[in-house]
């Protein structure tokens, strides 16, 4: 706690003038002034540790550090309104920080502009009190550092043709290299999704200023629980795959097709130190789930796990099915069985959804999005760290299969007016539900640095996932196949297709709130108890 | 060709006497609708349309004139429904038929069937939504097929294939119409829980920020040396021109043909 000079009321740090203000007389400080102060004293204490209020949640365990001693009133990690525990620990100190400069007012708007965009999300969301909650946390980072310097080699080709051969000429390229990126950096607290973490990134590492506590007044911090080798990885394929592109654009180079050097281009020293970014941190309960809304304290950037109501989704896409109404109107005049078509194609659609969430849901579970989980599934080498040059799609099959689910859609919609029409129709829902089918297990999800590796469901998994838009599509196929005289039969089937796909959108919304949150945090920080799990 | 035009003339010069007929008839047309009422013998309390007949030619006995009002009276949902026969007119059937609709309902929907007996024909008039659904090809189409009876004297019953047939083409183009709604709404709703889906998921979900911007923000130093080149070796390797590489080649460098 640092006291005013003047009138010995507490000191906050101001983010508008970015010095520490007395709100009692106005005065402002300059935050370092209390450092020099102290740094007599007390020199080698400051060089690890620094001496900090630690609030403790009583439900989740998560931990916030603050130079306040007056007792927080909620829990920005679950959500719970409590009285936090509290004591004065000694914790490991940054070396650099970067300060807030966007303010709470700043963030509300840009909290309300995001909310804009998400027009389904619960009411609570977009109310004031709960945007009053927002938190300005100092959010730890592990800052690094990827140095390369000396000789690299790399093997470079030129393919000639001279009449029926391929005549390839193999080089070697030598060039001393010197190369340094310093800020590289990823969060360090647990409590935080590397998702989240990711998306407002990045901090611009040139505004950071060496670590004093008096940024903190006024401010909480996150603990740091997060092991630093753990992004190494990560800084080397960075850099690494920088330098290859670096390298691969001197216009000596140019002239050639460089191999696969990026090993080659590994930094040869990678540096670490801790740090504190600021973030703005917002947390929306939902019984036993909690979402995240965070905003870049630096840039502004926002993100956020938003969850969808229910309600309001239906309610929208009943508003939004006015004007398609209206626009199919004018548009087309269909037949009974090419509308059973098209809802058994729209069943399909939604299969495929579902498959691709079960994936998404496995690999959250797998904490395989979250590094910092410490539970990051052990992937084998190759799929964790295969530096990316572009997506490994194999666009020629993507091609093919999207070819083959239009033809397939055509040949149902153009055959409507034909004698066999329901024959085709029937052969091309198949066709295409094949299609689909084999397309969502092609998807890839999970994984943000690293290669997403394909998560492999089990067929009770996909067959939970599909079992409502497959009976309707089997419903739709069987009326086909029978092609009834009297069209009621084909408006009976695709009401009861509409339902049995109105009901998946409600599971594919269930899967999408359980992807947009996770559970109450339990944390087990230092000093506590093994993790049990 | 020429005998099309003529009778396109004729047709013409026949609406404008039918023009000055009933500009004659106007002033005599207040004593004409107290006589109106006299004709219609039904009226749809909810659509407001009418069942009108005017048996001026006497063909219609007294149980004839009943079943066909009563068949005329489902017409009512979708627009009035005339019967009217003359001895003799000096237009042709069909203008006469649109010129007394108009005259007696205007721009409403409804059809007026004539029977001519002097001519030996029938003419019929459709318009509004019976007209859309009835159209003129359909009645042309029919009164030419009924010569042969109305000059057998069945009239009666050649006025209810007429009436017959209307009342199915508007009930099956309503069927249509509420099929067509039926279809789009279910297809509708369903394409908009779709796209929502996609919209929410696209907007909701936080973005990827790529590498490049986290390069970007930190403090960065990079230099090479000049690269030196040293070559290795020349691998050669017979692969016979296929239709494919020398159309890759050339699309390389379409001047170089000197290899081909
Ligand atoms: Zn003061
Ligand atoms: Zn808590």
């Amino acid at each position: 706690m640092y006291e005013c000079p003047n009138c010995n009321a507490n000191l906050r740090f101001d983010i508008r003038t970015q010095n520490l203000l007395c709100d009692h007389c106005g005065t402002q400080m300059d935050p370092y002034a209390f450092q020099k102060e102290r740094d007599a004293e007390e020199v080698q204490v400051q060089e690890e540790d620094y001496e900090v209020t630690v609030f403790t949640c009583p439900q989740c365990g998560g931990q916030l550090l603050s130079d306040d001693t007056t007792a927080a009133t909620f829990c920005s990690f679950c959500g719970g309104s409590t009285i936090l525990d509290s004591r004065i620990s000694n914790q490991r100190r940054p070396a650099h920080i970067i300060p807030f400069q966007k303010t709470k007012e700043d963030c509300r708007k840009i909290y309300l502009k995001m909310m804009r965009r998400a027009p389904y999300a619960p009411t609570e969301m977009k109310r004031e009190e709960y945007i009053a909650r927002m938190r300005s946390i100092y959010i730890p980072y592990w800052v690094y550092t990827g140095e390369k310097n000396g000789r690299v080699k790399l093997s470079a080709s030129k393919l000639a043709r001279h009449g029926n051969h391929d005549v390839t000429q193999l080089y070697n390229i030598r060039t001393n290299l010197q190369a340094k990126y310093t800020g590289l950096a990823f969060d360090a607290s647990e409590g935080f999704s590397d998702a989240l973490s990711n998306a407002i990134a990045p901090f611009q590492w040139r505004e950071a200023r060496p670590f004093t506590p008096a940024y903190l007044s006024g401010f909480y911090a996150d603990v740091d629980d997060v092991d630093p080798e753990l992004y190494e990885s990560d800084v080397s394929d960075i850099v690494g795959y920088e330098l290859y592109k670096k390298i691969a654009e001197d216009p000596v180079c140019t002239k050639y097709t460089l191999g696969d050097v990026v090993e080659e281009m590994r930094p040869n020293k990678i540096k670490r130190e801790l740090s504190m970014f600021p973030v703005w941190f917002l947390t929306y309960r939902n019984k036993d789930r909690v979402s995240y809304a965070v905003i870049n304290g630096q840039t502004g950037k926002a993100a956020g796990d938003i969850p969808v109501d229910k309600g309001k989704y239906f309610l929208g896409s009943l508003l939004l099915a006015i004007p398609l109404f209206i626009l199919l109107n004018l548009v087309i005049s269909m037949q009974a069985s090419t509308m059973l078509f098209l809802t058994g194609l729209l069943a399909g659609v939604c299969a495929f959804i579902s498959v691709v969430q079960k994936k998404q849901l496995r690999a959250k579970e797998d904490y395989m999005d979250d590094k910092g989980s410490g539970r990051y599934l052990n992937l084998g080498k190759k799929e964790k760290t295969v530096l990316r040059k572009g997506a490994r799609l194999d666009m020629t099959r993507a091609i093919a299969l999207c070819l083959i689910m239009l033809w397939s859609i055509g040949m149902g919609i153009f055959s409507g007016s034909k004698q066999s029409a329901e024959m085709m129709q029937l052969f091309s829902l198949v066709v295409y539900s094949a299609v689909m089918l084999v397309g969502s297990h092609y998807v890839r999800v999970g994984g943000g640095r690293t290669e997403k590796p394909r998560i492999p469901l089990s067929i009770k998994d996909i067959a939970t996932a599909i079992v409502k838009p497959a009976i309707g599509g089997g419903i739709a196929a069987i009326v086909l196949c029978v092609h009834p005289s009297w069209s009621l039969y084909y408006y009976v089937a695709a009401v009861a297709v509409t339902l049995l796909i109105g009901w998946d959108v409600m599971g594919i919304i269930d899967r999408h709130n359980l992807l947009t949150s996770r559970p109450l945090p339990q944390f087990n920080r230092r000093g506590g108890e093994e993790d049990g799990r | 060709m020429a005998d099309k035009c003529t009778y396109r003339l004729l047709g013409w010069l026949g609406r404008i006497l039918l023009g000055i007929v009933l500009l004659l008839n106007m002033s005599g047309k207040a004593a004409y609708a107290a006589e109106e009422a006299d004709h219609v013998l039904y009226r749809n309390e909810t659509t407001g349309y009418e069942v009108y007949v005017y048996d001026q030619a006497q063909v219609l006995s007294e149980l004839d004139a009943e079943r066909l009002a009563e068949q005329m009276k489902e017409l009512t949902q979708y627009g009035n429904a005339v019967f009217w026969s003359v001895q003799d007119n000096p237009l042709s059937v069909s203008g006469y038929a649109e010129a007394h609709y108009l005259n007696l309902y205007g721009d409403e929907s409804g059809i007026l069937v004539v029977l001519d007996l002097g001519k030996e024909r029938a003419g019929v008039y459709s318009t509004g939504r019976i007209g859309r659904a009835f159209g003129a090809r359909e009645r042309e189409r029919l009164a030419s097929s009924l010569r042969r009876s109305i000059k057998n004297g069945s009239y009666a019953p050649s006025a209810q294939v007429i009436f017959s047939r209307a009342l199915s083409a508007v009930e099956g183009e309503f069927m249509a119409r509420v099929t067509k709604y039926a279809c789009n709404a279910l297809i509708a709703l369903i394409l908009a829980m779709l796209i929502n889906f996609v919209a929410v998921n696209l907007s909701s979900r936080p973005q990827w920020t790529s590498d490049s911007e986290l390069l970007e923000a930190t403090l960065s130093y990079f230099d090479n040396t000049e690269p030196e080149v040293e070559f290795v070796t020349t691998v050669d390797h017979y692969k016979p021109n296929t239709g494919v590489q020398v159309l890759e080649q050339l699309n390389k460098n379409p001047f170089d043909m000197r290899r081909f």
